[in-house]
């Protein structure tokens, strides 16, 4: 039988809740979060293993507190968490069970949370828009394991990296705090999740894309109009690949007979990449656009502008 | 088929047999080794590119070359834009446009060479015949046995023997190809051109299609 027991921390806009499952038998259990949406502890970027939108998932040995936390941006509420499964563990291996214990083929997730992100950190990344010797100090300045309620604006492009990247509950790190325990926590004003952490428990959007690594909308709006700088990609890649992307369109556009369309098709990758192609189209035109209108902003700035280049030499 | 050509140290030959192996078998060769790119670039997106959601996997893959290749940038930007859990779809989606697929993974034990692996359908480990390679064969030996992908063959390259390496073959539990060391070789790869496209009539040139015909045995 699992029994659990919690404790709640406001901590600005966010709840922190401590959980604690206890067993005498060694069980998996299903625990499913009162608040909602769930901002998991992160490992490599990721949600730690076990957890999920709503929840976490993974086995407690008998007599062996498993210790969880997490936080959310909904009101407190008691009990913040309830077990809605439980399951015993077959006792034949005669090894204690752990959190992955599955025998499942581990996934790509579970690989870089284990052997870890072999990418470079973002401060060691300089972008067009450093000033020179200026290296992200928003992210550099900014503990790994930060509390919740230090979150920078939710306009900061790096989402992702922001999140706790430890495994251990993140009250651990705040401020002293009223701690209330099985007692109702103080109400407090609850905020609209941040696009980015409203996104976390899962790591990627259903695109399949790490919200990190797309240009999200608030990139274009903080960039003054311009093009979003995608990162790594220079204006000579973005036009090759739209070239490409052209001519595979003209391709598809070509074909006269159902044969020649299902050709054409299957040489694009199949029917969801000619779909994929056709939003990536519509991206491109926003964006050449955007690039027009920043080439004659620059040109007529190039016709007017004049550096006063002899009055200057002799100045200097 | 996808098949993952690893190694547990850089520098032992991974590169050069991938893409050997990729001409024999008419496949794809993908440049996973995503913070040290090696096979031939080429215009237009790539790894990065396409890791970071910015273009689609059919897109990058560049038939201009004696290769296809599915190129991978060299800056530490597109690094660091890059998802490396997308790996997996990613290949599974370019095999199934172009059938065959090879990937050169990078070395080492870090989760960028664990998704390699963990892409493809087999394996086959890298070698030389010194101390630190071989201990980092035994390494990735292990960690392909913890992601589930079998080990298909061994290659012992640049080895001063050709045959009897009964002993390596049951350490690493798979048969061993032995490459000699070859100017050729190393000059064709210099070029950014298969072995068997400038000296079809090499010992290399020979092992390498005897390796192509091993792995289709083994995987088709």
């Amino acid at each position: 039988m699992a029994t659990l027991d919690w404790q709640l921390t406001p901590a600005g806009d966010a709840t922190l809740v401590e959980l604690m499952v206890t067993s005498d038998a060694d069980t998996r259990v299903e625990i499913e979060s009162s608040l909602q949406p769930v901002w998991p502890p992160r490992r490599e970027n990721r949600p730690a293993a076990g957890w999920d939108g709503s929840g976490f998932e993974g086995t407690v040995a008998a007599g062996e507190p498993l210790a969880l936390g997490y936080a959310s941006p909904d009101d407190p509420v008691e009990p913040p968490a309830t077990i809605v499964e439980t399951e015993p563990v077959p006792d034949d291996s005669g090894e204690p069970p752990t959190a992955d214990d599955s025998g499942e083929p581990p996934t790509a997730d579970d690989l870089v949370r284990a052997l870890g992100d072999a990418r470079p950190p973002r401060d060691a990344v300089p972008t067009p828009d450093d000033p020179p010797g200026d290296a992200h100090p928003t992210a550099g300045s900014a503990p790994v394991d930060r509390p919740p309620d230090h979150r920078p604006p939710a306009d900061d492009p790096s989402p992702r990296d922001r999140s706790p990247d430890v495994d251990t509950p993140p009250t651990h790190d705040g401020p002293p705090q009223d701690s209330h325990t099985s007692a109702p926590a103080e109400s407090q004003s609850r905020n609209d999740p941040p696009d980015d952490h409203g996104s976390a428990p899962s790591g990627r959007s259903p695109g399949g894309q790490s919200p990190a690594d797309r240009a999200p909308p608030d990139r274009e709006r903080a960039s003054n109009g311009r093009p979003p700088a995608e990162p790594g990609e220079s204006v000579d890649t973005w036009l090759e690949a739209v070239s490409r992307r052209i001519e595979t369109a003209q391709r598809l556009a070509g074909v006269e007979t159902a044969e020649e369309a299902r050709a054409a098709v299957r040489a694009a990758g199949g029917i969801d990449q000619v779909r994929t192609l056709c939003e990536r189209l519509d991206a491109d035109r926003a964006r050449m656009e955007r690039t027009e209108t920043r080439r004659a902003t620059l040109d007529r700035q190039l016709a007017t502008v004049d550096v006063p280049l002899s009055a200057l030499e002799r100045l200097a | 088929m996808i098949l993952t050509v690893t190694a547990g140290k850089g520098g032992v030959g991974k590169t050069t047999v991938a893409y050997n192996l990729a001409a024999e078998l008419d496949a794809v060769a993908v440049d996973a080794d995503l913070g040290m790119a090696d096979l031939p670039p080429a215009r237009g997106p790539d790894l990065h590119d396409v890791l970071a959601g910015r273009a689609a996997p059919v897109e990058a893959v560049s038939d201009d070359g004696p290769v296809s290749v599915l190129p991978c940038g060299r800056s530490l930007a597109g690094l660091r834009g890059a998802d490396p859990a997308e790996l997996v779809d990613v290949v599974r989606t370019v095999a199934r446009e172009y059938g065959r697929v090879v990937v050169d993974a990078p070395a080492g034990m870090h989760s960028d060479a664990g998704v390699a692996l963990l892409t493809g359908d087999a394996a086959l480990l890298v070698t030389r015949p010194t101390r630190p390679a071989l201990a980092g064969a035994l390494r990735t030996r292990e960690l392909a046995r913890e992601v589930d992908t079998p080990l298909a063959r061994v290659v012992l390259n640049r080895a001063d023997r050709l045959a009897d390496h009964g002993r390596l073959a049951s350490t690493l539990g798979a048969p061993v190809t032995a490459l000699p060391e070859s100017e050729r070789l190393a000059a064709a790869q210099r070029a950014g051109q298969p072995v068997a496209s400038v000296a079809p009539d090499s010992t290399a040139s020979e092992r390498f299609a005897r390796l192509a015909r091993a792995v289709e045995t083994a995987l088709c």
